[in-house]
């Protein structure tokens, strides 16, 4: 699962923070120069406003970078983690249906496989007859460089996913 | 690749149901590209009252028919539309967007999305199952009491899809509604009146442009453009109802489009979250505040589009209340005041991060800057875009003031607080493409900018 849905900074940091500071720097003199413009203190013009886009710029460089890179969704890497997903989400989707949606969570350390479960059952309901147990390890998506098919194994009425399957 | 097309064919049934509204109710939605947008989502804020339930669609009515006093003027049917001019821009940036948003796994990648979308798909076992579902005090449907709009736009732009794929394409599409809505208020707010006021000439294209890339090279945005959360929807939503409550500053007597877009963007709004309901308050209070004589035609308007905003949000909470099912995320609470300064900490360390948001917020803060030290210098609609965007600000910090221990949690763990900021970045976006295209049109500024208009 990706982490940082709600900031590009969920990728694993490689910038330091002379590059912050560097860009934090820029952009406040960006917006300051901006404010001047606006209130009539500086000339406003094509040219300046394509350079101030090109700053602007700068200043999401490594954010860009993050994006393009670093994430797990960055062009490169977004295919191998949409397939580990996929995959996850199929075997227990299967599961569940086998066993009519009356499946118990028993392994529930795994945070980044919590809204999968979610997905697979949105509603849950009391199962008087359910029998079925799904047991995912923390650290089922630590690893998207070798893509299994089927990353989860069936033993008895649990279907477990853990690390070694991925 | 995303299976968008899934939502062609309940794209048209909402347009064309957004079609006869506009025909029966003369909201002047006909015109220019802009059309298409503006009808689907006209039909679908009314497919959503009905499916609420039918009173709250009637109310709603009845406050469009005491708001039409205040709904002057129409284009003539038919016509390019004023944003045409801007066509050619709104052309690459949407097919960029589209581009994005479609070519891309179609499968969810990030944590929230499967439980939006996990709702989406309750609504699959039928129509009306998400809503029983949502309403069944014992049942399992997280998060308790939401809004229900969001998972049922996803629902119902990809006919009732029941796989990941499906799901993904219906929010992919219920986005780029919500991204053409925006461009199409922005052109249109731009274009602002013709002739334009006193002491401006027309605002530059190029100025435009700038603007809108300064909104595109913010990272956060790309992020949540591929994801199916509704952050960056009520973003550009509350924008756009705030630029078409800002153009009918500008064009007081041919505001009917505008009125009626603002009032079905605050429909939206409040059936999508619980914050929707803020922004349209902090906007609604914007506008009232730049119109300190305002007559009772500019009432009518305003009470339009806070009121639809309430229909919807209060009916929500009554149906929750008469079912018994609380709404725990959002219960307010007794205010933090000690956690006011930590609230304040990670506020400015979110909108500081660079690799978030590059400098979106410096501009932004200085173009609010600018505007308040110098208000007459920028035209109305711009004036309203700097006031709303800090009432809005306010508003949402207020939110984790009052807001439950939950919230706080959130906020100081990190990623609350650039989920707010990202609904606030549109408006931020459009602020600066009018303030810069003020700043480019004052008569008596350098020839070479004038010239380029």
């Amino acid at each position: 699962m990706v982490g940082g849905a709600n900031d590009v900074c969920g990728a694993p940091g490689t910038a330091s923070l002379a590059v912050h500071a560097a860009t934090l720097a820029l952009g406040a003199a960006l917006g300051i120069a901006f404010a001047l413009s606006l209130a009539g203190h500086l000339r406003v013009s094509r040219r300046r406003v394509a350079l101030c886009v090109l700053a602007a710029g700068l200043v999401a460089a490594p954010g860009a970078h993050a994006l393009l890179v670093d994430r797990a969704d960055a062009p490169l890497r977004v295919s191998a983690t949409a397939t580990a997903i996929a995959n996850l989400l199929g075997e227990l989707d299967s599961f569940t249906v086998r066993h009519h949606g009356c499946v118990a969570e028993i392994h529930d350390d795994c945070v980044a496989c919590q809204p999968l479960f979610r997905f697979v059952l949105p509603q849950r309901t009391a199962c008087a007859t359910g029998d079925g147990r799904i047991d995912v390890a923390k650290g089922v998506f630590a690893s998207t460089s070798s893509v299994r098919a089927q990353p989860c194994a069936i033993h008895g009425a649990t279907l477990e996913c853990d690390e070694p399957h991925l | 690749m995303v299976p968008i097309w899934l939502a062609i064919l309940p794209g048209l049934f909402f347009a064309a149901l957004g079609a006869a509204i506009d025909r029966l109710g003369g909201l002047d939605l006909r015109g220019g590209w802009g059309q298409w947008p503006r009808w689907i989502a006209c039909g679908v804020a009314a497919s959503f009252a009905v499916y609420l339930h039918p009173a709250l669609a009637v109310v709603l009515a009845g406050l469009l028919f005491v708001a039409r006093r205040g709904m002057r003027g129409g284009s003539a049917p038919g016509g390019a539309g004023p944003s045409a001019r801007l066509a050619p821009y709104i052309g690459v940036i949407a097919i960029a967007l589209a581009g994005v948003a479609v070519l891309r796994p179609a499968v969810p990648l990030y944590w929230d999305a499967f439980v939006w979308l996990g709702k989406a798909r309750i609504e699959s076992n039928g129509l009306g199952a998400l809503r029983a579902a949502a309403l069944d005090a014992n049942a399992d449907v997280i998060p308790h009491g939401y809004p229900l709009l969001w998972p049922l736009a996803a629902s119902w732009l990809s006919m009732f899809g029941k796989d990941a794929a499906s799901l993904v394409a219906g929010a992919a599409a219920a986005t780029l509604l919500a991204v053409l809505l925006f461009l199409d208020a922005t052109a249109e707010a731009f274009q602002g009146g013709d002739p334009p006021p006193a002491g401006f000439e027309a605002r530059p294209r190029w100025a435009f442009a700038g603007a809108m890339a300064l909104l595109l090279v913010v990272p956060m945005f790309w992020v949540h453009l591929r994801s199916a959360y509704a952050d960056l929807p009520v973003g550009l939503l509350a924008a756009t109802c705030a630029l078409r409550l800002g153009r009918c500053l500008e064009r007081p007597d041919d505001s009917r489009r505008d009125v009626a877009v603002a009032v079905i963007a605050a429909t939206i709004l409040a059936g999508t979250k619980d914050e929707g309901i803020g922004h349209v308050a902090a906007i609604v209070v914007a506008a009232a505040l730049l119109e300190p004589r305002a007559g009772q035609k500019e009432a009518r308007r305003w009470l339009a589009v806070v009121g639809s905003a309430a229909v919807l949000f209060i009916g929500w909470r009554a149906l929750l209340g008469a079912h018994h099912v609380v709404n725990t995320d959002h219960e307010l609470s007794t205010p933090a005041v000690g956690a006011l300064g930590g609230i304040g900490r990670v506020v400015l360390a979110s909108a500081t991060d660079t690799r978030t948001w590059g400098a979106l917020w410096p501009l932004a803060g200085g173009a609010v800057a600018a505007v308040f030290a110098k208000g007459s210098s920028f035209r109305p609609a711009t004036r309203l875009a700097a006031l709303a965007l800090v009432g809005q600000a306010a508003l949402l910090a207020m939110a984790l003031v009052f807001g439950p221990d939950r919230v706080r949690t959130f906020a100081f763990e990190g990623t609350l607080v650039n989920r707010l900021l990202l609904q606030l970045a549109p408006l931020a976006g459009a602020l600066l493409a009018l303030s810069l295209g003020d700043a480019a049109s004052r008569r008596g500024a350098a020839p070479a900018i004038s010239r380029s208009s």
